[in-house]
């Protein structure tokens, strides 16, 4: 059961892409109107 | 997921990024992108993955996995993400969700299409499309 629920804010993280880039969480959703993300546990 | 990848511009407009996330090393998220870029063109050749809809993101610490909740810590392969979807808002807060059962059980495209579209429009997701 995930914790994190509708209404709820995504915390905060510094994660990197498979290319190396920076991704600093929450400042990725100010990209775009609406971000899917997917947790996954790999070979999907 | 992979259906999502290949159906993604059907069901979504280009101004929805997608964000994938897991505890993989980047060398097996490159790995992951060539398979099924790969496996896309040689069964779908007019579907473009190019570039590829998913920014994937490695966790290896599971520090964002578990400060979402997303942990399988009882995993065989240690602790991986379970897997769950999110739509999110450009403020960061969670306006979908769908909390998979197991890894084949994968929101609706069309579901998950419409929230996030309805997100994209600042409106809130389709209350006949919930999440799970």
């Amino acid at each position: 059961m995930a914790k994190l629920t509708v209404g709820d804010f995504f915390p905060a993280a510094v994660l990197r892409d498979i290319d190396g880039i920076v991704v600093d969480f929450p400042e990725v959703f100010k990209a775009a109107p609406a971000t899917v993300g997917s947790f996954y546990r790999g070979r999907w | 997921m992979t259906a999502f990848v290949y159906e993604w511009e059907r069901y979504l407009e280009g101004n929805v990024q997608i964000l994938g996330i897991s505890v993989e090393p980047p060398e097996e998220g490159k790995k992951l992108l060539e398979r099924v870029t790969r496996d896309c063109q040689e069964d779908r050749p007019h579907i473009p993955l190019d570039p590829y809809p998913v920014r994937l993101l490695t966790d290896p610490d599971a520090t964002l996995i578990r400060a979402c909740g997303t942990e399988n810590e009882g995993h065989w392969a240690g602790t991986i993400a379970a897997p769950v979807t999110f739509v999110i808002d450009p403020s960061g807060q969670v306006k979908w969700a769908y909390v998979s059962g197991s890894a084949a059980d994968q929101p609706s495209l069309v579901a998950l299409a419409k929230a996030a579209s309805a997100v994209a429009a600042g409106q809130l997701p389709p209350a006949d499309y919930p999440g799970k």
